[in-house]
């Protein structure tokens, strides 16, 4: 039963992890630049939702929403300032760019709102369900259903609309697509906002369940990136599903293990991972 | 061929002469805040420098530099408490530790390329840092290792006994650090093994095929920069007299890579400005305090935005584009 627990916790807490991971696989599907800056972005959206559910006692769905479009808003900006400029100079530069901006999110976080933990409660987190003897509060069972309906309609979105399509088209080639009448900087600088975004909704998701504080990005941060090799980078959907699977794992480690090197397990992971397959789990092998 | 070697020949009497300069820095900079600052400063360069060897110089993309730098604290404190040895024998034996810890996270680089090395190189850090987070039987765990003992003191010839108890000789032992490692890095890439480096980065096939042995020349690019690093790291560990596993996160190896990226990559003089600059620039913005560390970021992205080849690759791009400018001005003036 505490297994059971376990991974029910673990697949609530994947959620979190494959929206946050579907906006860096996106950015790297059409970029080819790793976002540094995602788990702070994560961070903001808490913050976001947080403010608004405390301040102006906004509903707390809505609040979600103005997360989503308060770090989409960010991400314009950031892909404005930090990455168009140095996109023509290799990728490393992007990573550094990133970073700058991670470093910038992170200490506008502590003057603003200081580096002291907070509690963020919502009206869901007070009720608890028991199915089964695996108990989870209504909070917790918004995350979940949330995240599926979002990566159904990420999924949607790429496949069926046009924006999709161009999005899919610039990831393949920039300098094709934009042969094509594409309009290849308003497509990058739309798939930035709505990869940001997606990590703005999870921290406003996450939020509630957990504490938020001006670090909590950081080691999210770290764990994304295992999650997207482990999906195959620029994979969307290798990377949500990769993110409930390390959420599950990370459940069962710290049902069998403890909690004490749960954290280490995803690191080891994706380091034996891609010594045994480079190419990341959910990709088929192209080479 | 008298062209080039009076170019040579001028760098190394700069570079003498710079030492020369760095030797009397304490008689003009007294107050041991500014020395700790250089002090810092020299951590900075060592840490960009041997990023820059593997990254710049051989192609290998590490964003884990803080693991070395932690086993090499780790190693020189445990072994100076446990063992009480002298920082003399730790110093090389957290550089060797370090140095075997390089071929290790160096073997994933045989099978990885650019941003999946990349990430390897992030999770091989983070499993260091979160294992000396939890070891706690040995490394004391979040507590952190307190009480490390000051280098021991020394006879030197001429100086006499030198004890560790002020700054000025921190100061020279960690100027000795630098030269030690900058003399190493630039008499390596002069020679035929940084001629293999480059070789293996710019084009591994072709490396291949003229017979250089790339996987050899790649652990060992990752050996010698883990060995630096690790030395750094026991300096660190024994001028700070104190460690956890806070000091050692992601925050230090991107830091690293910054440092190396915004002084210039692939140049040797790169990440020593690197260095310098981003540690004394944020303290010079103390009396800003809250806004340090995003004035910092804004510094960055500025810098990357209008230098992409850094500091040190933009002055020397703009000075031939001036002496482009002068010559062709000068065949210009002959014709007419």
């Amino acid at each position: 039963m505490v297994l059971l627990q376990q991974i029910v916790n673990g697949l609530i807490i994947g959620g979190i992890y494959s929206l946050t991971a579907a906006g860096v696989a996106l950015t790297y599907g059409v970029l080819q630049v790793l976002n540094l800056s995602q788990g702070d972005m994560y961070m903001v959206g808490a913050y976001i939702a947080l403010a608004l559910v405390v301040g102006p006692k906004l509903p707390y769905g809505l609040a979600v929403v103005a997360a989503f479009l308060g770090i989409a808003l960010i991400g314009l900006v950031t892909e404005r300032v930090a990455l168009r400029p140095v996109r023509r100079s290799g990728t490393i530069y992007a990573y550094i760019t990133t970073f700058a901006v991670s470093f910038i999110l992170q200490n506008v976080a502590i003057l603003v709102w200081t580096a002291d933990p907070r509690l963020f409660p919502t009206r869901y987190t007070s009720v608890t369900l028991s199915v089964g003897g695996v108990s989870f509060t209504l909070q917790q069972l918004i995350v979940f259903i949330a995240c599926w309906a979002i990566i159904g309609a990420l999924y949607y979105l790429l496949r069926f609309t046009k924006m999709g399509l161009a999005i899919r088209s610039v990831s393949q080639s920039i300098d094709t697509a934009s042969l094509m009448g594409i309009p290849v900087n308003r497509t990058i600088s739309l798939t930035f906002a709505l990869a940001t975004g997606l990590a703005g909704v999870a921290g406003a998701l996450i939020g509630p369940s957990l504490l938020v504080y001006p670090a909590m990005g950081s080691l999210t941060g770290m764990k994304i990136y295992a999650v997207i090799l482990m999906g195959g980078l620029g994979n969307v959907f290798g990377a949500t599903m990769a993110g409930f699977l390390l959420g599950a794992i990370e459940g069962v480690c710290a049902a069998f293990v403890g909690s004490t090197f749960r954290d280490v397990l995803p690191f080891v992971a994706i380091i034996a991972i891609l010594l045994y397959k480079p190419s990341g789990l959910f990709t088929r092998s192209t080479s | 061929m008298e062209q080039a070697r009076a170019k040579r020949s001028f760098p190394r009497v700069g570079v003498a002469l710079l030492i020369l300069v760095l030797l009397f820095v304490p008689r003009v900079v007294s107050n041991p805040y500014s020395l700790h600052i250089l002090i810092a400063s020299g951590l900075a360069v060592i840490l960009a420098s041997s990023f820059n060897l593997v990254t710049g110089f051989t192609g290998q993309p590490v964003f884990g530099m803080a693991a070395f730098y932690a086993v090499g604290a780790y190693t020189s404190a445990l072994l100076a408490i446990k063992f009480k040895l002298a920082f003399w024998v730790t110093l090389p034996i957290a550089g060797l530790v370090a140095a075997v810890l390089g071929v290790v996270i160096g073997l994933p680089s045989l099978r990885l390329k650019k941003f999946f090395l990349a990430i390897t190189t992030i999770a091989f850090g983070e499993v260091v840092r979160l294992t000396l987070l939890n070891w706690v039987g040995v490394t004391r765990g979040p507590m952190g290792v307190t009480g490390i003992p000051a280098p021991a003191p020394i006879w030197l010839p001429i100086i006499g006994r030198v004890v560790f108890n002020n700054k000025v000789n921190y100061y020279y032992l960690m100027l000795g650090l630098v030269v030690f490692v900058v003399a190493c890095i630039s008499s390596i890439m002069n020679s035929p093994v940084g001629r293999a480096f480059l070789a293996t980065r710019d084009d591994e096939d072709a490396a291949q095929t003229c017979g250089i042995d790339t996987r050899f020349y790649k652990i060992l690019s990752f050996t010698l920069a883990a060995g630096f690093t690790g030395m750094a790291g026991a300096f660190y560990a024994h001028y700070f007299r104190y460690i956890s596993p806070n000091s050692f996160g992601f925050t230090e190896s991107a830091m690293a890579v910054t440092t190396a990226l915004v002084g210039g990559l692939r140049t040797i003089a790169g990440p020593i400005v690197g260095g310098v600059l981003l540690t004394a620039v944020p303290e010079f913005l103390r009396s800003l305090a809250d806004y340090r560390l995003i004035i910092y970021g804004g510094t960055l992205l500025l810098t990357l935005a209008f230098w992409p080849n850094g500091i040190v690759g933009g002055i020397t791009s703009t000075v031939s584009r001036m002496q482009e400018r002068a010559s062709s001005r000068a065949i210009g003036g002959k014709a007419r």
